[in-house]
């Protein structure tokens, strides 16, 4: 019981929340952790214990359960007639190296992995403190499906949901245009479309493969689009210290875009505005050529297709028939609107026939 | 009986300094944090010296320089860290001790 304390503990000095955690959170996580339950995992004490434990007001509590929810750490769980249950998760991101900060990739790690980093002086506990840690069927509540395929073991029917697909609009139909240095893309109607999986996509913004499959599973796709692209934003421009945080702050409140990236987005959707309106004048233009060239077919074949007399003797009537200035200089069947002219002649001759 | 006392408070130190002993509620600010790094960096156990600069605890609790001074001042005065002065005099350490006695 309590090595497990212990373990928790420094999972949580590891990690990168620990940072952006105040000294609030930090004692009202200890408080709930001594309260967890060994085998669930799940703690109920309530607002006044935590207070009383940890020497702070109710509000300050609060705030600080708060606070850890939004930064992951944390699940809570209420119920009408019950205490409200908390849970230690034990995916906190972990906090990167220097070296390890400027290579983004590594930010992430899997909740196997975090099991792997406890540290030396805890390895000579028994081992059935490690076992009890092992993700178990949970007996507690629970406060989404979600969660509970995350914690349990992966049984027969318990596996990974697929519904990432409608989360994933690549296959949208409707004209689009890339965002660049991002794997979304924009449409003429400002919806944003995602080349990957959203999951992938908060993977490589240093989620944790569990936390990725969960938040994507649970917010809509232009919400989380609309984070990863903020993120990307205030990564690129060195504002941002704690990318996991940020994204899953911004999931839960549903941050806007940024007004730069709106900005950008914006740029990118009068561009594809222009692109559309450019690719119609071609196409018209081109059914027109197509149109004249049809027309000039049939008229040869007509032409063609008559005696030499029969010829002669439209050219002749197509000539009478039109103003003398634009047969003056070229009365042969060369002449466009003689040959225009004869075409009708013939074609009238065919009908009466 | 009294062998069982001693196991526990061996085992489970932390947690009676902390809970048992009341020193969470005690400790003020950020305190808790700094506490939390040297206790790391001691490898989770009492009294066993190791060398760590206010740099260090800076980087890992993000605070400020003064906020980590503070808080140690305050470790010290609930002694759950004893400062111990080096020959020089100039650099101030400290060691977490086991578990202070009761007043």
């Amino acid at each position: 019981m309590d090595p497990f304390f212990f373990r928790v503990e420094h999972d949580l000095v590891r990690s990168e929340a620990f940072r952006q955690l105040n000294g609030s959170s930090v004692k009202v996580y200890l408080v709930i952790g001594l309260y967890a339950d060994f085998e669930t995992g799940w703690a109920y004490p309530s607002i006044r214990t935590i207070a009383k434990q940890s020497g702070l007001s109710r509000q300050t509590v609060l705030n600080a359960i708060e606070d850890l929810v939004n930064q992951g750490i944390v699940a809570t769980s209420k119920s009408a007639g019950r205490s409200t249950a908390y849970r230690i998760l034990h995916n906190a991101p972990p906090r990167p190296s220097s070296k390890s900060q400027k290579d983004k990739p590594n930010r992430s790690k899997s909740f196997s992995e975090h099991l792997e980093s406890v540290p030396e002086f805890l390895d000579h506990t028994p081992g059935t403190v490690l076992n009890s840690r092992t993700p178990e069927a949970p007996t507690g509540p629970f406060f989404s499906d979600d969660e509970a395929q995350f914690w349990n073991e992966p049984g027969p029917e318990s596996g990974p949901k697929q519904e990432q697909s409608n989360k994933n609009p690549v296959n949208d139909s409707a004209p689009s245009i890339e965002i660049p240095g991002t794997p979304f893309r924009v449409t003429l109607d400002g919806r944003l479309l995602s080349l990957m999986s959203l999951d992938e996509v908060l993977i490589k913004q240093g989620v944790n493969e569990d936390s990725a499959r969960y938040l994507a599973h649970r917010y809509e796709a232009d919400r989380v689009i609309k984070a990863v692209l903020n993120v990307m934003y205030l990564d690129k421009s060195k504002k941002l210290q704690n990318a996991p945080g940020y994204l899953r702050m911004a999931l839960e409140k549903g941050y806007e875009l940024l007004p730069q990236m709106a900005q950008k987005i914006e740029k990118r959707r009068s561009l594809l505005t222009q692109d559309i309106g450019q690719n119609l004048m071609k196409e018209k233009k081109m059914l027109e050529r197509e149109k004249l060239a049809a027309e000039e077919a049939a008229i040869n074949l007509m032409i063609s297709n008559l005696k030499r007399e029969e010829l002669e003797r439209l050219i002749r009537q197509a000539v009478g028939s039109l103003p003398e200035p634009l047969v003056k200089r070229n009365p042969s069947i060369t002449n466009p609107l003689i040959r225009a002219r004869v075409y009708e002649l013939a074609t009238r001759i065919t009908e009466s026939n | 009986m009294s062998s069982a006392t001693v196991t526990t408070h061996t085992d489970d130190w932390v947690r009676h300094l902390l809970f048992d002993r009341g020193f969470l509620a005690s400790m003020k600010g950020e305190s808790i944090k700094v506490y939390l790094t040297m206790l790391t960096a001691c490898g989770g156990e009492p009294d066993r010296s190791v060398t760590i600069s206010l740099r260090s605890i800076q980087d890992a609790t993000n605070l400020s320089c003064p906020t980590v001074i503070d808080s140690l001042n305050r470790l010290e005065e609930l002694g759950l860290v004893v400062p111990t002065m080096r020959k020089s005099g100039r650099v101030k350490t400290y060691y977490i001790p086991g578990v202070p006695p009761e007043n």
